[in-house]
Parts: C-alpha cells; structure tokens; sequence
C-alpha cells in the first residue's frame, strides 16, 4: 500500500490533481469567510438542485448537469472533427502539392492569429447563415476548425517522428500507400500521439465554453442563466468551475496515464 | 535526419493540386450562390467602411478606433502585469519552499484547467463587487475627468473607462499569467543542474546565479513558447468584452448590431485582429532573435 | 601522512541515504592541508556523493563534517565565509554556455570577491595561461575540444583561489586522446599547496599525483593508503580484486 504511493505516476496524479483541488477547497473557505464579513449569504444547499432534482423518489439531471451533458456532446463531436481537419491538414503540409501546401498555410494563420471568439461571430453570423447551419453545427464545426489548427502541429510532429526506415520496410513489401498509412504509419503515429491529443481534449472541453455566446444550453449558459435567477452568484460559479476543473483534471490524468502505460511497454 | 519528408516528395503534384483546386473553385462559387440567392444578402462594403470610420458629432475619435486602441493598451498592460505574474509564480514554482510551490503549482494548474470565459464571470464579479471597493480603486477612478493629464489619457484611454481597463488588465493578466508561469517553469528545469551547481560550488551569490548564469540560459529557451504566450494573450483579450469591457470585439458587437452590416462588420473586426496578430509575432520574432543573438547559439 | 599536518576536511561517522539505499556508511576520513588524495572504487560506490559532501551540494544525514574545523552537521549548506573557498571540477565541465571563456572565468572574482571587471580579467588571463589556454579567452565553450573546455572549468575554479580543489571524475567524459592534458595540468597543480581530492578512474595518474589513496565500496571506505602501497600491497581481498578487474582491463585494452 505505501509502495503505490512511491509509483510515479500515482505521485503525479496527486499532486496534478488532489492538492490543486484541496488548496482550492482552502481558498473558496476562505473566500466564503470573507465574503460572510460583507453580508453575503451563502446558500451552497440550494446548489444541490441545480445538480439533480428527485421528483418521487427518481432522480433527473438539474441544469447544471444537463448543461454538463451538451458540453460533452459538443467536445466529443467537435474533437471527432477535430482529428479528421487536424490529419488532413497536416497531410496537405507534408504533401508536395502547391495548393495544398498554400491552403493548409492559410488556414493555419489565419485561425492562429484570430481570437476563437471572433472566428465564433464570424461563423454564426457570416458563414452559419450561408451556409444555413444552426447553432450546434456552428459551434462544433466553428471548435474543430479552431482545436484543428493546433492538432495539426501535433500530426505533423507525429507523422515527421516516423522513421523512414518504417515506410521503406511497408513499401517494400508491396504495400498499396493507403494500405501502408492505414496498417505502418498510423498506428505507430497515433500510439505517440495519444498524450499530446489528450490535452487537445482537454483543450477542447475548455474552449467549449465559449458557444454559450450564441446560446447553446451548455454548462456555461445553464451557470449564467440560473445566476440570473437566483443571484448565486458564488455558488454557481464555483461549482460550474469545479465542475470542469473535474472533468479536464480527469482528462489529463487519464494522459498521464496512458503515457505510463507507454513508458511501461 | 531522414523523416517521412522525402516520400510524401513522390505524390503526384498534378493530381491532387488540380481535385483541390477544383473543390475551392466550387466551394467559392456555392458560397457565392447561398450569399447572394439563398440568403439574399445585400453586401454594402462602402457604407460598412463609412460607418465603421466615422468620426463622432463632435469630431470625436471612430467608435471603431477607439476600440482598436482599447484593445492595444490592454494587450499592452494585460502583457505588462502577466509578465511580471508569470515570471513571479514560475520560480516560485520550480524554486520555491514546499509550501510557495505547492500554492504556485494550484494556480497554474486551476487557471489553465478552467474556461477562460468561467474565471473572467467570477473574477469580474470578484473584483467589481469587493476589490475595487477594498483597495480604494473606486474613489481613485472616479476623480473628474480633467485631471488626467494627455500622457494618461495616451497610455491608459479616456478616465471614464479606466475602471473598466483595470477590470479588462487583471481578468486576462491573471491567465495569461498561469501559462506564462508554466513557460517560467519548464525553461528553468530545462537548465542542467550542473549548471545551478558550478555557480553554487564557485560561491556566486543566488540572485546572481539567477542573473547571470541561469536566467539568460533559460530566457534564450523559453523566447518562442513565450511569443506565443503574447499573442495568445491580445486574442483572448476579446473575451472580456463579454464582461462590457469595451475593446475591439465589444465596440465591433455594438456597430454590428447598430448598423445591421453583420457581414461586413464581423470580417473587418476579425481582418484587424489578424493583423494585429500577424504583425506582432512578426515583430517578436525579430526581437527574439535580436534577444537570442547576444547568448551564443548552444545545442 | 594525514597525521603530520592538520586535517582540513574531516569526515567523522558520516552516513547518508537515497530514499531507502544508504550511499554513505559510517564514513571516517581525514584529509591534511595540501595533501592530494585520489578516491576511487567501482560505479556506485558513493565516491562522487562523499566529495560532494565536502563542498555541500550534498548534505549527509549523520555524523560530522568538518571544513576547515568548520563542523557541518547533517543538512547543514556551506557557511558564507567557505562559499567559493571549495572549488569542484565536475565530469561534465558545466561551463556557461552563453558566456565567453573569459567571462566564465571572471563572472565569480567579480559577484563574490568584488573585485572590478578589470582585475578579474586580468587574473582569469593568468590561470588560462597557466593552464595553457590563453588565446581562446574569446571563444564560447562549444568552440572548444573535451579537453580543452576541462581545462577552462580547471581555470574558472583556480580563479576563486581556492584552498580545496575537488574533481569528480574530470577525465570521464573526454575522448582518450584529451585526457592527458587535463591530468598534465591537475599534476601542475600538486606543488600548489591546494588540497585536492579527486575521484578517478586514472590508476596511473594516481600512482603518479597522490599522496593517498582511498578505496570506497558500497559507500564505505574499504581500504586507505600511500599509492605504492596501494598497489603494490593492497591489504583487503575487495581492494585486490577491484585493482584486479581494473588492470586486466587496461592490460587487455
């Protein structure tokens, strides 16, 4: 038993995650003491519900959960999108194709160097209506092409890493390309790449948020609405931040884990 | 070093250069067609350009530009505070006692694991309803407005938003901050400890070890990591106009929202912030290089 | 030996752990002013951590150091008045990188003795001449050959005037054709009246330089004698086969 605290990676899961989250534990007391001198009132019981009501005896997701549940959606489908962009673009960057070289460059600048919310407005007001897409596509897609545009970095470190040797050995036994992508190159790529794609999840989960700017009943929407409420401010705050400080802690410990486990074979 | 580089050299250029072409030409001509038939939008870049640079009744400065300014002064101070903030909690994380890194880690790893957007609404409520108050900052900022002097109002904007500036400063500073400090963090570990141990075993004094020996090591490192910091921190000051702090995106909002050019509005806010961007890191990237020109290029 | 002058450093029941290995068992040790002793023993012996226990980058957990009749309890860093008094030459050199040699050499003179930036110069000249080194003041470190960078850090450490002079393993990282020169010049050093403790690999260097030699083995002191004694009439059965191993292989090398 205390051998298992000796484990690195049981050290680091401790300390990325349990002592951030008792410190903060200590700061909101203390944040709840100061603002007792100023005659707030805390009402944390009243947070409860916005978790999960109870109507006779069966329990249903309150807003902040369900709110939860569309962050997820968007995150897991925007992250799907995420790697398809990420791949292609990376592939158009390594290929020797002008245009595709040039298109992938475009890309890459112009949503590198533009806020993600401005290229939200853009989507939502300028491309959504052309291209007549509603909220939650807009906001999936409007994610993927951001989160894309750094994954790609990733792909194309991945796909550089792999030794030509690997290539040559696929080609040379008869290997069609795509089959040697498919069954050689990929799997070695994705193994490496599976720490580094978890903080684009994470990245994503995060970056999510910021769709509750053209109303999509996320967590972050289902927070400001029901501020607006009940003037809990406070409370729900801190439990919608508690509440992704839990998920993308989650994430980044599962990367850590995974990387031992890789570290380990 | 042989990578996957030279066999991707051996597609067929013609092919895939002629499919993409064609599918950009296709997609600009539907885009094209959805704007003008199936939405029927009515472009009207004159009147958007006229709108957007017009000076006010009294001659006073663009809407538009005074956004532009908002957001350079607070990139500008946001850069200043989390520089300083940054560099503070990063060496108290690596160097720091069990207690100061411990403190120092939770807030790099809580700043950089909540949404931006999330930290900005407590911490706007935070400071506007108990900071501000508790430091006096309100009764400082509401003097009237002559007494500001024209460097002032230069370097820090119009008096009747200077509060709403500082709010702006310290939400994206604080960020900025954790992941500066991660930057921080990681350049001093990157320094060999053989470093750290021949200035110890040559009796140089601990600021100076910083100073001379390991501080320019580790800046020469973390100088690319911390030009993407910078330019990261002037795009994410477009979300504290969420909290009415009036910069590019919020004055772009409300001109959009005005004039009903939502097209037009929208792709020239996202056009400026673009050279905004582009031509700070191509500014940085020259002042890295003339920063990292005086230490010696070592492996 | 150790027992005509009076002992400089002192080790007195000295142990220290790594987590759960002990690297230093109950280590007794008293090295003399001026005197140049070799420490050697096979990987993992707890040479490099005993003498990095004298300049405190290591601290122990039990018993005494004493430096300069200083005693240094477990824990305990160097005391300000011995900073820079102990001067080490690490295996890996540690030159700054971004620093020209001259630089390298000055920047301790300047912080810690204040001295101004001409005088220190001026003496970081002197021991790169005296090292054989003085026309590359200007060059940056990785302008320079293994043996010529160890030679430097040799220098950097002489310009602190040094009355303690460690090396840890000076000669490991050099290519076989630059360790002579780096050995010529710490055999330089010998008539210095420096006290030098040097952990090496080097037997014929240690025949040659030291006054003493002390072999350690899973962190205790084994066996400590006089070099012709050492090796010609080794007494311990781990001295014999350490010595044993070690010249086969340079016999067969």
């Amino acid at each position: 038993m205390i051998g298992l605290f000796r484990r690195p990676w049981v050290r680091r899961v401790l300390s990325n995650w349990i002592q951030p989250a008792a410190i903060a534990g200590i700061l909101v007391f203390a944040v709840m003491r100061g603002a007792e001198n100023i005659n707030y009132r805390w009402q944390w019981y009243r947070v409860d519900d916005f978790l999960f009501t109870s109507e006779n005896g069966a329990w249903a997701a309150g807003p902040l959960v369900q709110g939860l549940f569309v962050t997820l959606e968007i995150s897991v489908l925007s992250l799907f999108l995420t790697l398809v962009i990420g791949l292609v673009t990376a592939l158009l960057r390594l290929s020797s194709s002008m245009v595709g070289r040039g298109l992938a460059r475009g890309y890459l600048e112009l949503i590198r160097n533009t806020p993600l919310l401005i290229q939200l407005y853009v989507m939502y007001f300028v491309l959504g209506p052309i291209l007549g897409w509603g909220q939650t596509t807009t906001a999936i897609a409007c994610l993927a092409a951001f989160q894309g545009a750094y994954t790609s970095e990733i792909f194309r470190a991945g796909l550089r890493a792999i030794p030509r040797g690997q290539v040559e050995a696929g080609e040379s036994l008869g290997l069609k390309r795509l089959d040697n992508y498919r069954y050689v190159i990929l799997p070695q790529v994705l193994r490496n790449m599976l720490p580094p794609l978890t903080n684009e999840a994470v990245s994503l989960v995060k970056n999510s948020s910021i769709v509750s700017v053209i109303a999509i009943f996320d967590l972050t929407t289902q927070g400001r609405n029901l501020i607006a409420d009940t003037f809990l401010t406070f409370e729900i705050w801190l439990t919608v931040a508690a509440i992704y400080l839990a998920v993308t802690l989650a994430l980044s410990t599962a990367a850590a884990m995974a990387e031992r486990r890789r570290a380990g074979a | 070093m042989s990578t996957v580089n030279q066999w991707t050299g051996r597609f067929r250029p013609t092919r895939l250069d002629g499919i993409l072409l064609v599918g950009l030409v296709a997609a600009a001509g539907w885009m094209w067609y959805r704007s003008a038939v199936g939405v029927a939008y009515r472009w009207d870049w004159p009147q958007a350009l006229s709108t957007v640079f017009a000076a006010g009744d009294a001659g006073e400065t663009p809407f538009f530009l005074t956004g532009i300014y908002a957001t350079l002064r607070l990139s500008l101070w946001g850069a200043v505070l989390a520089s300083i903030l940054g560099v503070l909690i990063g060496v108290g994380r690596y160097a720091g006692g069990r207690t100061l890194r411990m403190f120092c880690g939770t807030y790099i790893q809580i700043l950089r694991n909540i949404p931006p957007l999330v930290f900005i609404f407590i911490f706007y409520f935070f400071i506007s309803s108990q900071l501000m108050p508790l430091l006096g900052l309100d009764a400082l900022f509401n003097r009237p407005a002559e007494e500001a002097s024209g460097w002032q109002r230069f370097l820090f904007g119009p008096p009747a938003l200077w509060e709403n500036l500082v709010s702006g400063v310290l939400c994206i500073s604080f960020i900025s901050a954790a992941y500066i400090a991660e930057v921080v963090r990681a350049g001093l570990a990157a320094i060999p400890r053989g470093q750290w141990e021949a200035g110890e075993s040559l009796g140089i004094p601990v600021l100076d070890r910083y100073r001379f020996v390991i501080f320019p090591q580790a800046l020469a490192r973390i100088a690319p990591p911390l030009t993407g910091q910078y330019i990261s921190l002037v795009k994410d000051s477009s979300i504290v106009s969420l909290i009415s702090v009036q910069e590019l995106t919020f004055v772009g909002s409300e001109i959009a929202n005005s004039s009903g050019l939502l097209f037009e509005v929208w792709l020239l806010v996202a056009f400026v912030y673009f050279l905004l961007c582009l031509s700070l890191s191509i500014l940085l990237r020259q002042v890295e290089r003339r920063m990292t020109r005086h230490f010696h290029q070592f492996a | 030996m150790s027992g005509d002058t009076p002992s400089i450093i002192a080790f007195e029941d000295v142990s220290k752990w790594f987590g759960t290995f002990q690297v230093l068992r109950d280590v007794d040790l008293s090295i003399g002013e001026g005197e140049c002793v070799v420490i050697c023993g096979p990987s993992g012996s707890g040479k490099s951590t005993l003498i990095r226990c004298i300049n405190r980058l290591e601290t122990h957990d039990r018993g005494v150091v004493r430096v300069h009749g200083v005693p240094l309890g477990p824990g305990e860093r160097l005391p300000r008045e011995l900073r820079g008094k102990i001067g080490m030459v690490f295996q890996s050199f540690n030159l700054f990188p971004h620093m020209t040699v001259l630089r390298n050499l000055a920047l301790a003179p300047m912080r810690n003795l204040r001295m101004d930036k001409e005088k220190a110069e001026e003496t970081a000249l002197t021991y790169l001449e005296r090292v054989h080194i003085g026309d590359q003041a200007e060059k940056y470190p990785d302008q320079l050959s293994g043996g010529q960078q160890q030679r430097v850090a040799i220098a950097r450490a002489l310009c602190m005037q040094p009355d303690i002079l460690l090396f840890d393993e000076p000669t490991s990282s050099l290519d076989p054709e630059m360790i002579r020169e780096v050995l010529d010049v710490i055999f330089e050093l010998t008539d210095s009246g420096i006290t030098m403790v040097c952990v090496t690999h080097e037997m014929g260097f240690a025949r040659k330089v030291s006054d003493r030699v002390v072999f350690m083995d899973h962190g205790e002191i084994v066996e400590s004698a006089a070099p012709d004694a050492f090796f010609d009439a080794p007494r311990e059965e781990r001295t014999r086969a350490f010595l044993n191993q070690i010249l086969h292989y340079e016999a067969t090398a």
